[in-house]
């Protein structure tokens, strides 16, 4: 046990936090009290620590463990262009796979330390399958580690993803999250948090699509992704650099930092999405006027 | 032979029935190149032997003459295996005798096929009906039956108890089963027949040809006891219910099931196995037999995780006219040990039960296509990098390659198959300067490339393509190709 305890540290009321976040876990009759295992940092900085002065909605550093986050993709206006179909005409929506494969990877990362075994991520949905050869470098543990399911209906994916996130086997649990009633995202969420009770990860991200903001659902976050455009022409060298705002439109527990935006930029040499270096040290100008990453 | 017969077999059933007319050899690699390992008997009468260099194979035999074949000694060792369990239907004691033969304990045995030559005849003829060249032969010890079998002028022979010594006297050296170098070295003295080496003084074959002769010697004359290690036949475990009559309720014949669910387990608990396939099969009132059959990605004998992948199954089995009999059986079976039960249930080995536990309820699901994994193949062309693979052990499995990824970086989002555009480029060979497609079009900001992938020259008109990443004017990065043969320009991939 002398690990779980060893990183409370920080401002009292940090401490006081996560001491409260360990005696809720012991009454809900968790086999192990993981702290250190208990968020999964993104790692790009502005968005940690805006989430680490969060709610217990959000956890403590990053995404919360045992819980379900859901990323609202991209909205695609232009028919033509290759993206999934919506129901209205001109309706259309592109996953943001790149920040999934990112914080899938880190998921696995910060739980599979020393233990080794049989962890391991799921991507339930063909629709949220990531191309294989895209895993290259730092992501090629998360595809030696990836399972994918495809269910045949609506049904039998709901069934997977609660399934996946109950067990204690599964780090993460990347699901196509589309038309999900109030009723299903509260089972899946609850699923969740036995989950991670159980020693799993209990950690879910649901790609939903972009015109799904509206609807109601009991996921501990929720993030709408939009398209930047890259500034600047490229040089030869450089891998494609994709960038994309995301904004956290909902946060359990907390109303207040709604709204906050920040820049994010993919295709680094490693391959990871980065908060992009003109984007660091510039002061902030976003929707609400403080959410824009600053060098935390 | 025996190799050449499998390979035969297989290639006759993968050609469905259609015979091969070219001479067979099976071809090892070592470490000097490749070898013949086993030939047919045509090749053989071609000047082809085991041991040869492919290359002089080849200079023996017409190339169109000679159908070539991968050796796999460990494939054909367990058909030898199953071989020997076929056997027991003449002994119960049956040892395999590697590479290729069969060794019979028949003491008893005879009598039940009226006398020994009849059951030599009885195993030939089935040998012949499996389609399986052999020689069979019977005697008073393991060692003359080998020896006869091998090295006699009979297909089918048999020695009669006191005849050991007679049959073996002709018989080369080899035919005593000793290593190869003491053949050797007897053959350099001269000595080459059996009935030489019973002529040599006793006392001194130890110390001059080693220990192994004189005990082959004496197991062969029966004056040593040899014994044999039979395989072992494993019988599935089962267990089953009759009924007073046709049961309809489906809560009766649930529980039932249930009961002998837990009884199963508990047997193959006592055998510390855990089966790897749960069959339940349901004999109905004027209809045929069900049988609901539940594979498992891993042995168990857990009776809650077996119940939760049965259930759902019988549920939705069609109960008929009512239900007469229930029946459990497992097979194949594992070894599996016992294990402590422990209050905190935590560690990986815990976890890979789990994950194991997990995808045999998914699998039973969605389906074996349903769960899989990716594995990585060694290739330049995009959408054949990678394979699909049958999810099925824990952590890692064994098929799956995924330490080839590497650079240059591949969007995530791959379409298959790549959606043609109108592309407008300023120069034939240059990038990109506005892409269209059916409902719109956008003008390209910044572009990357090109990226030459050639189609693979085994593959014919596969043309060569020029990869250009580029973001158009609403910030999409897009994976767009040029065909050079054929001029058209194709949407492959995205970054999203």
């Amino acid at each position: 046990m002398r690990s779980a305890y060893a990183d409370i540290e920080g401002s009292p009321e940090a401490v006081r936090q996560r001491l409260r976040e360990v005696i809720r876990r012991v009454e809900q009759g968790g086999s192990e009290v993981r702290l250190a295992d208990s968020g999964v940092p993104t790692g790009w900085d502005a968005v940690d620590s805006a989430l680490a002065n969060q709610g217990a909605g959000a956890g403590m550093g990053g995404l919360a463990r045992g819980a379900v986050h859901e990323w609202l993709g991209i909205g695609e206006h232009d028919t033509g262009a290759p993206c999934e179909r919506g129901r209205g005409p001109g309706q259309g929506w592109i996953l943001p796979m790149s920040l999934l494969m990112h914080l899938a990877a880190r998921a696995i990362r910060t739980a599979g330390e020393g233990e080794g075994g049989g962890r391991a991520a799921v991507w339930i949905g063909s629709r949220c399958w990531p191309s294989p050869s895209s895993f290259a470098g730092v992501y090629a543990e998360l595809l030696g580690r990836s399972i994918f399911l495809e269910p045949r209906d609506r049904v039998s994916r709901l069934w997977a993803i609660e399934l996946c996130l109950r067990s204690g086997a599964i780090d993460v649990v990347v699901a196509d999250g589309a038309r999900l009633g109030m009723a299903e995202s509260r089972r899946i969420q609850l699923a969740a948090e036995a989950g991670l009770a159980r020693g799993g990860g209990g950690f879910g991200l649901l790609a939903r699509p972009a015109w799904e903001g509206g609807a109601i659902s009991a996921a501990a976050t929720r993030w709408i992704v939009r398209r930047e455009i890259t500034p600047g022409s490229a040089s030869s060298r450089s891998p494609p650099r994709p960038r994309w705002s995301i904004e956290l439109s909902r946060c359990r527990g907390s109303a207040s930092q709604s709204g906050a935006r920040w820049v994010l930029e993919g295709g680094d040499e490693t391959g990871i999405v980065c908060v992009p270096a003109d984007v660091v040290d510039r002061p902030g100008s976003a929707a609400d006027g403080r959410g824009l990453a600053r060098s935390a | 032979m025996w190799s050449i017969d499998l390979v035969r077999r297989r290639m006759v059933a993968a050609s469905r029935g259609r015979r091969d007319r070219r001479a067979l050899v099976l071809v090892e690699t070592d470490g000097h190149g490749q070898r013949v390992a086993r030939c047919c008997a045509r090749a053989r009468k071609a000047g082809i032997t085991p041991g040869m260099t492919l290359a002089h194979a080849r200079a023996l035999m017409p190339i169109d003459g000679v159908r070539l074949e991968p050796f796999e000694p460990e494939r054909d060792d367990a058909a030898l295996r199953s071989l020997a369990r076929w056997a027991m239907r003449f002994s119960p004691v049956v040892a395999v005798d590697p590479p290729d033969g069969l060794l019979l304990d028949i003491t008893g045995c005879d009598r039940l096929f009226g006398g020994d030559r009849r059951l030599v005849a009885r195993v030939g003829e089935a040998l012949d009906r499996l389609g399986f060249a052999h020689r069979v032969a019977a005697g008073p010890t393991f060692g003359v039956a080998w020896g006869v079998a091998r090295f006699g002028g009979q297909a089918r022979a048999v020695v009669a108890d006191d005849g050991a010594t007679e049959a073996m006297r002709p018989l080369p050296i080899a035919s005593l089963r000793v290593a190869d170098e003491t053949v050797e070295a007897l053959d350099e003295v001269g000595v080459t027949r059996v009935s030489e080496v019973l002529a040599l003084p006793r006392s001194t074959l130890p110390s001059r040809f080693g220990a192994e002769l004189l005990l082959r010697i004496d197991r062969a004359l029966g004056s040593a006891i040899e014994t044999i290690e039979p395989v072992r036949l494993s019988l599935p475990v089962s267990v089953e219910r009759v009924f007073d009559g046709p049961a309809t309720q489906a809560e009766a014949i649930e529980l039932a099931a249930h009961e002998l669910l837990v009884e199963l387990c508990e047997k193959l608990a006592r055998r510390e196995s855990g089966a790897r396939r749960v069959t339940l099969e349901l004999d109905r009132s004027d209809l045929g037999p069900i049988a609901l059959t539940v594979t498992l990605s891993r042995a168990s004998r857990d009776a809650e995780h077996l119940w939760v992948l049965l259930r759902p199954r019988l549920e939705r089995a069609d109960h008929g006219f009512g239900v007469e009999r229930v029946m459990l059986q497992a097979w194949p079976i594992e070894r599996l040990a016992h294990e402590q039960i422990s209050r905190w249930h935590e560690g990986p080995r815990d976890q890979e039960a789990e994950l194991g536990r997990l995808l045999d309820t998914l699998v039973n699901r969605l389906g074996q296509r349903g769960v899989t994994r990716a594995s990585v193949v060694q290739t330049h062309v995009p959408e054949r990098a990678c394979r699909r693979v049958a999810a099925t052990g824990a952590g890692t499995s064994p098929g799956v390659r995924t330490d080839e990824v590497e650079a240059p970086p591949r969007p995530p989002l791959l379409l298959t198959p790549a959606q043609e555009v109108k592309v407008t480029a300023l120069t034939p060979d240059g990038p990109p300067r506005r892409i269209g497609w059916s409902g719109g079009e956008s003008e390209v900001t910044a572009s990357l490339g090109p990226e030459r992938i050639a189609g693979e020259w085994w593959r014919r008109r596969e043309p060569t393509r020029d990869y250009f990443a580029v973001q158009d004017d609403a910030g999409r990065w897009l994976w767009v190709y040029h065909e050079l043969e054929t001029g058209r320009w194709f949407l492959h991939g995205r970054w999203s």
